[in-house]
């Protein structure tokens, strides 16, 4: 094992600067992407990992005091040792210029997820998952910064964990509080360790690094500032935007400074795209490689996971009708793409045109077609999707199948129908509307 | 689409045969039987909708007049857009769709006709009774089809075949049962996945239990590699020892030897090697010496017998000299030939060039005239003088021949100019002429307002007389009244109608009549007496004639100012009196001519005059040039006198011009050079003979002084004298080196002598050097040395081995005592126990080892490699994909449902629309006996309905009937199509033969409605239906086959 260097860190005097990340997940797949090429493929499994390693390298290059993660390193359901190892080695790098590392486990991988044979490396603190353990940074005598955390040390904890842990005492330097927990309304995350921001408040800490919340979230500012960093790489379209890590830096009189810094490998987009006015293909593919051009232009350099979504009423509906035109068009605009810096990989495009005819005229038309718009009011306005449920539980209420769909919401099947009559309507309607 | 005309290429029996008068509604084709009406119809159908295989049976309708099989039918479609559909049965030209500009539309007939197929039209649009019979060519799918579509308002793709695509659409998604759509195969590629996975995931576990047993593995190896290490070091000292056994016997017995040897104090270490070389050295010494003599003895021999003549070498020098001579000698001998051949030669061309200067020069007058280039430069100039003057002469005779020519050419223009003056001009004045012209002017101007006043006059004069008539008039007429009696007489009028009235019992007519009478009579009356009460009245100025006689005098006064002035104007212009207008414009005519001539006479005279002025200049200058000319010819008899004297002097033809003796100075330098030439060849042949016999006589006493009789040629003689000389050259050359190789052998012979001694001397002192006395002692002594040495060898070999056996130099000694106190059988027997054991603790560090390498290789790929993302995310990929492609489905669903619920609405309620439009024909033809045409829901039967209300099958109706109810519902399908698709044109193949007359006559006139939205064209054999048809339609148009 190398020594560790004798190094200065950028805080100075009673000043703490320290990186505050969590919910890693590292080595989790990303969801709800199309079929991408295996060159492609390693970049998307690599990414969770190419994130955290660039925390790190961002810890060194910045020179911080420490490195704080608040939970879910990895998802220890899964039982793979790899997550761990890298974890193990990136800290190795920490620990190899003398920058401490402060953990606490969450929901994901708990205390008890973790392989007895992993062997951090020095300058690695994994908080107790019995108690909220207070440890001082850079030593116990030397106190410069009081780093108090919790780690879980199972999967499931529905106490309030922020209830446990101690108030800042009379003698306590800087104090920084970490937690994987739910505080306040949760966003949709399961409410484990669930707490008030009151709980958090209360304890007069200078500094709350949560984990859990994936979308970065500044609870409160200042004193204390509670943040939740969010997770460095998004792994689905659910989790667009920027995606980081904190740099914080703490002043003696509890002031403090955080700056987000963005350390995702791949950013997603889902963007709409109106085909209204266009009078072919060649427009769309334009609008969409223009699209394309801005998304790489606002990059900086990072890959881009992209997903297009067509709307609203035109010439152009006509032609995406024919089978297989969107995949054509896909496949044009994904021509030449390949897993370079600054990449845009077209996840898919969503056709949801509808035929440039007047719905409200054709609605009044005595043939079929105008029976058919009438029919798919009717449909809509009875609200009786039971015969539509009654023919589609074929397939969704089949065993072999259910486990893996989507249950159709009455939202789903209202966009269904409203789809299945264009269908017909590109069926019956020439591209004139006669 | 309406049928505007057809061509006929070829087509049964038609061949280029046209119809172009074809109504846009009502068309009666009017034939016998086999005149061609099916045939027409035939033709129809196949050019729209193309011909039918000739595998397949029936009527081909094969061109049996010539032709072409096919042809052309021009439409136009209800967007009004004409086009022509050009079709022929050959495959290769097939169908062809172009408007009239002969643009094509393409080969889809959806252009022109719309969404009918071929058998949608045959069945409901173009027909025979064959199909009008038969209800069952309606129910036909394809029909069916179209119908459906018609009536559901849909063009673009019939209902059925969406239905169709849909359900395979639905069934490329999903379909219960099978694992060949989408669905199920991405399903299976999950399952796949998923399988993959669950082989290499949960690795926590795994690399735990690696890590446990990776450790265990390391302590047993490092336990059996100390084992070994030390079995391995007792091994190899034991073999080392074996390994150096016989070095140690090799030590002892040698040790042994050195000890009982008899070693002589010194011996060279080359000694025997020495004495061998020393013997060989003498002994080859001496055999040379041997050779030495003997050739020595040789030498001597054939020095003596070599005699030399030494005349030669006293003449050695002269001979060398004559031999370089000789090439010179024979070099001008040979020459002496040409040069006289040259020197012929140029004797001649001197000669003749003399010849062409003068007949009368020889080389002395060469040689005697000046052909110096002062010379030659005044000969030029004498030319130049002469030249200058003849050109001189020459420009002056010009300029003098000019001048006199432009003199008799002005002369002859003054007398042509002379005689264009006119004639009797010379009384006239340019003054006079100016007054004429200005009084005529004023004359012209006097003239007409005379005239005008004359008339002014005369106006004013009958104004007067006008007016002294019309006042007469006037008065007469103020006395005259209207008569009062015709007023009576309307008023006793009007009292008898009033009578007549009362008495023929019309008293109001009487009334009326006597009203409008009295009414105009009392106006009559009322006009009378105004116009008797009405006096006239006339203005004043209008009956007084003083104004217009104030008028007439002073015209009068006017015009005798005009004429005095008129008068004085006229005599100036010569008139007699006041001329009329038209005389003083002829006298203005003559006057214009007459100044004209006046301007052209004062032209010539100025003209001759200045003709004049030029001659006399001229004039002066011919007599000016006269004068230089004279001066040139004087010049030129000077300087001609001078040239003679020059020729004379250079003794050359007086005759001659300056330019031909410049000729004679090129010649004359030409014969020079000859002359020249001529001296120089002279010279060198008188040279060449003095030197070939001064060489003849220094050859000749050479040979002489050698006693050498002379060859008969100097060539020869050199010869003899080199040769000669060479011969005793040889013989002097080789005599010196007998001579010289004499001297080398016995220095030679000399040398191996004193080595022959040395060596000898040196064997003495090598034995010497080993205390031997004699070559045997030295031999012996050599032998002693020899095994001493080698013993030694092999001990210093055995103990060096010895000592690197033991390792340390400091064990050397008790490493010698433990070989002493060791055997070998014992060291062998021990490496035989350890051996085998080695070798199992190496098999069981091997399998340790290769154990480690294994699990050291999953763990180190568990800490680099995580394929299980890789698969997890493709499952994600998949069960997305899964969730699209079942979004999909279940959108198909739903517009399967949808359209399902379209038909259903369809069937209910759009569908009885064709039924209503039919059942408007039925009961039409049918004269209201029949008021409904029925089709129960879910079945293809029909029904009809009578007066009474009863519903009868049309399976049970009577031919006629039946054949009218099917020919309803197709004029029902017909006109519903027409509300959503193209206007198709409707052909009838005699199909009214078995309507009874009434119902045919309202068929017609069912037909003749049809007519309005859709054209149709009729074709029959009947001219009483082609009546009833034209009476329903008069503006039906009738062809007749």
């Amino acid at each position: 094992m190398p020594v560790p260097q004798e190094r200065t860190p950028s805080s100075s005097g009673t000043e703490i600067r320290f990186i505050h990340t969590a919910d890693l997940h590292l080595g989790t797949p990303f969801t709800g992407i199309s079929k991408f090429s295996p060159e492609f493929g390693k970049i998307l499994a690599d990414a969770t990992y190419q994130a955290f390693e660039e925390i790190v390298s961002l810890a060194i290059r910045e020179n911080v005091s420490f490195l704080i993660i608040s939970g879910d390193i990895y998802d220890s359901e899964e039982h793979r040792i790899y997550g761990q190892l890298f974890v193990r080695k990136q800290l190795q790098r920490l620990s190899d210029v003398g920058i401490r590392a402060y953990i606490v486990f969450g929901n994901h991988d708990p205390l008890n997820g973790w392989s007895n044979h992993i062997r951090w490396p020095e300058g690695v603190h994994i908080m107790s998952g019995k108690t909220p353990e207070v440890v001082y940074f850079p030593s116990d005598v030397d106190r410069r910064a009081a780093i108090v955390g919790m780690s879980f040390a199972r999967k499931v904890i529905s106490e309030n964990l922020a209830e446990l842990f101690p108030q800042k005492k009379q003698d306590w330097p800087l104090t920084i509080g970490m937690l994987h927990c739910t505080a306040g309304a949760g966003n949709g995350h399961e409410p484990y360790a669930p707490c008030s921001m009151q709980d958090l408040t209360g304890t007069g800490y200078d500094y709350w690094a949560l984990g859990h919340i994936h979308t970065p979230v500044v609870l409160r500012e200042n004193n204390p500032a509670i943040i939740y960093s969010g997770n460095p790489q998004g792994r689905d379209f659910g989790e667009c935007g920027p995606r980081g890590c904190y740099l914080v830096t703490l002043s003696g009189s509890g002031k403090g400074d955080h700056e987000f810094v963005e350390t995702c490998q791949i950013r997603w987009e889902d963007h709409e795209i109106s085909i209204v006015g266009m009078e072919d293909t060649d427009t769309l593919i334009t609008a969409i490689e223009d699209a394309i051009a801005d998304i790489r232009e606002n990059s900086a350099g990072k890959g881009t996971i992209c997903r297009f979504t067509l709307t609203g009423r035109g010439a152009v509906h006509t032609v995406l009708a024919r089978d297989n035109a969107t995949e054509d068009i896909l496949e044009a605009v994904r021509e030449g793409e390949c897993p370079s810096p600054g990449f845009v990989l077209i996840d898919r495009l969503i056709d949801r045109t509808e035929h440039p005819v007047d719905r409200e005229s054709v609605a009044c038309r005595t043939d079929i077609v105008g029976d058919i718009i009438q029919i798919s009011d009717l449909l809509m306005q009875e609200g009786d999707s039971n015969i539509i449920r009654g023919e589609l539980s074929e397939l969704y209420n089949n065993a072999r199948f259910k486990r893996y769909l989507n249950e159709l919401t009455d939202d789903d099947i209202e966009a269904l129908v409203r789809e299945a009559e264009t269908y017909l309507l590109d069926q019956f309607v020439g591209d004139d509307g006669e | 689409m309406k049928i505007r005309d057809i061509h006929i290429d070829g087509f049964g029996i038609f061949h280029n045969r046209s119809l172009s008068d074809i109504s846009p509604h009502l068309t009666i084709i009017l034939g016998d039987n086999e005149s061609g009406k099916s045939t027409l119809l035939a033709f129809i159908r196949r050019v729209l909708f193309g011909f039918p295989s000739k595998r397949k049976g029936g009527n081909h309708y094969e061109p049996l007049n010539g032709g072409e099989q096919g042809g052309r039918i021009g439409v136009t479609t209800d967007s009004n857009r004409d086009y022509e559909i050009i079709r022929y049965e050959k495959k290769s030209k097939g169908l062809l769709i172009q408007d009239k500009e002969g643009v094509s539309a393409g080969n889809a007939l959806t252009v022109v006709a719309g969404g009918a197929d071929q058998a949608f039209f045959e069945n409901v649009f173009a027909f025979g009774l064959g199909e009008l019979e038969s209800f069952d060519t309606l129910s036909d799918d394809a029909v069916q089809n179209r119908l459906m579509s018609a009536g559901a308002g849909v063009t673009k793709i019939p209902v059925p075949e969406v239905q169709k695509l849909l359900d395979k659409h639905i069934e490329g998604y999903y379909k219960k049962g099978t694992r060949k759509p989408r669905v199920p195969d991405i399903l299976k590629q999950i399952s796949d996945n998923e399988g993959t996975l669950s082989t290499i995931s949960e690795t926590q576990d795994e690399y735990d239990s690696l890590s446990t047993e990776l450790e265990e593995i390391e302590a047993n190896t490092g336990r059996l590699i100390t084992e070994k290490q030390g079995m391995e070091r007792t091994l190899h000292r034991n073999e080392n020892i074996i390994h150096i056994w016989d070095e140690w016997v090799t030590f002892e017995e040698t040790e042994e030897i050195l000890t009982s040897l008899d070693v002589p104090e010194s011996f060279p270490d080359d000694g025997i090697q020495q004495l061998h070389m020393i013997d060989a050295e003498i002994g080859h010494a001496e055999d040379r010496q041997r050779e030495l003599v003997r050739r020595l003895e040789e030498e001597v021999s054939e020095a003596e017998n070599i005699t030399i003549d030494d005349r030669l070498f006293y003449e050695q020098d002269r001979i060398r000299a004559l031999e370089k001579k000789l090439t010179l000698w024979e070099a001008d001998h040979a020459s002496l030939p040409e040069i006289n051949a040259d020197l012929t030669v140029s004797e001649k061309a001197c000669t003749e060039l003399l010849k062409s200067i003068d007949p009368r020069w020889t080389t002395e007058t060469l040689l005697s005239f000046d052909a110096s280039l002062p010379a030659q430069h005044k000969v030029l100039q004498y030319q130049k003088q002469l030249e200058d003057i003849s050109k001189q002469k020459a420009v002056l005779s010009t300029e003098l021949n000019q001048y006199e020519s432009l003199v008799s050419s002005e002369k002859d223009a003054i007398e042509r100019r002379s005689g264009e003056l006119p004639d009797g001009m010379s009384a006239l004045s340019e003054d006079k002429l100016q007054a004429q012209e200005h009084a005529l002017v004023e004359l012209t101007e006097a003239l007409p307002a005379l005239e005008q006043k004359k008339k002014d006059l005369s106006s004013l004069q009958e104004e007067a007389a006008k007016r002294t008539e019309a006042f007469r008039e006037q008065a007469a007429l103020s006395k005259v009244t209207l008569p009062t009696w015709p007023g009576y007489l309307m008023a006793g009028a009007a009292i008898v109608g009033l009578g007549i009235g009362y008495v023929t019992d019309a008293l109001l007519l009487g009334a009326i009549f006597c009203a409008v009478l009295g009414i105009s009579t009392l106006v009559y009356l009322k006009a009378a007496s105004v116009a008797s009460q009405k006096s006239p009245d006339f203005p004043e100025e209008e009956t007084n004639g003083a104004g217009i006689s104030h008028l007439i005098e002073e015209r009068r006064e006017e015009i005798t100012s005009l004429e005095t002035t008129a008068h004085r104007l006229a005599e100036m212009c010569e008139f007699q009196g006041i001329p009329s207008v038209q005389a003083a414009s002829r006298k203005s005519i003559e006057l214009l001519e007459l100044r004209k001539a006046f301007e052209r006479k004062m032209a010539i005279t100025g003209e001759i005059a200045h003709r004049q002025q030029i001659i006399s200049g001229l004039e002066n200058k011919i007599s000016e040039l006269h004068g230089k000319i004279g001066t040139e010819k004087a010049e030129e008899e000077s300087v001609y006198a001078e040239w003679q004297e020059w020729l004379n002097g250079a003794g050359l033809d007086l005759s001659l011009s300056p330019s031909s003796v410049e000729k004679i100075f090129t010649l004359s330098e030409r014969a020079s050079e000859k002359y020249r030439e001529m001296h120089a060849l002279t010279t060198k042949k008188e040279g060449k003979i003095r030197a070939t016999d001064e060489f003849n006589d220094e050859v000749t006493a050479a040979i002489h002084a050698c006693g050498i009789s002379s060859r008969g040629s100097p060539e020869a003689d050199v010869s003899a004298l080199t040769d000669a000389l060479e011969e005793q050259l040889a013989k002097r050359r080789a005599q010196e080196s007998h001579r010289k190789e004499i001297g080398r052998l016995h220095r030679e012979s000399g040398q191996e002598d004193e080595l022959i001694a040395a060596k000898r001397e040196g064997r003495r002192d090598l034995l010497r050097s080993s205390h031997a006395d004699t070559r045997e002692e030295f031999l012996k002594h050599a032998e002693t040395t020899k095994i001493h040495k080698e013993c030694m060898r092999r001990r210093t070999e055995a103990e060096h081995r010895l000592k690197v056996a033991a390792d340390n130099p400091a064990v050397y000694d008790a490493f010698l005592e433990e070989l002493r106190q060791t055997g070998l059988h014992e060291l062998e027997d021990m490496n035989a126990t350890i051996s085998p054991r080695i070798i199992e603790i190496e098999n069981e560090i091997n399998i340790l080892q290769q154990r480690h390498g294994s699990v050291a290789q999953r763990l180190n790929g568990m800490e680099n490699e995580d394929e299980a993302v890789l698969l997890r995310m493709n499952i994600a990929a998949l069960t997305g994909d899964l969730n699209d492609a079942s979004r999909e489905w279940a959108k198909l669903v739903i517009a399967r449902i949808m359209l399902r619920k379209g038909i259903e609405k369809y069937e209910k309620e759009r569908q009885p629309a064709v039924f209503k439009e039919a059942e408007r024909y039925f009961q039409s033809v049918t004269g209201g006996r029949y008021i409904r045409v029925i089709q129960p829901i879910g079945s293809d039967k029909i029904l009809v309905e009578d007066q009474k209300g009863m519903r009868i099958p049309a399976a049970l109706l009577s031919r006629g009937t039946a054949e009218q109810l099917y020919l309803s519902l197709r004029f029902g399908y017909i006109t519903e199509y027409g509300n959503h698709d193209e206007h198709l044109p409707a052909v009838f193949d005699d199909i009214l033969v078995n309507f009874d007359p009434e119902r045919r006559q309202r068929s017609c006139e069912a037909i003749a409605e049809l007519s309005n939205k859709n054209q149709v064209i009729f074709f029959t054999c009947h001219p009483d239906t082609a009546q009833m048809l034209q009476s329903a339609r008069p503006d039906a148009r009738l062809i007749e086959l």
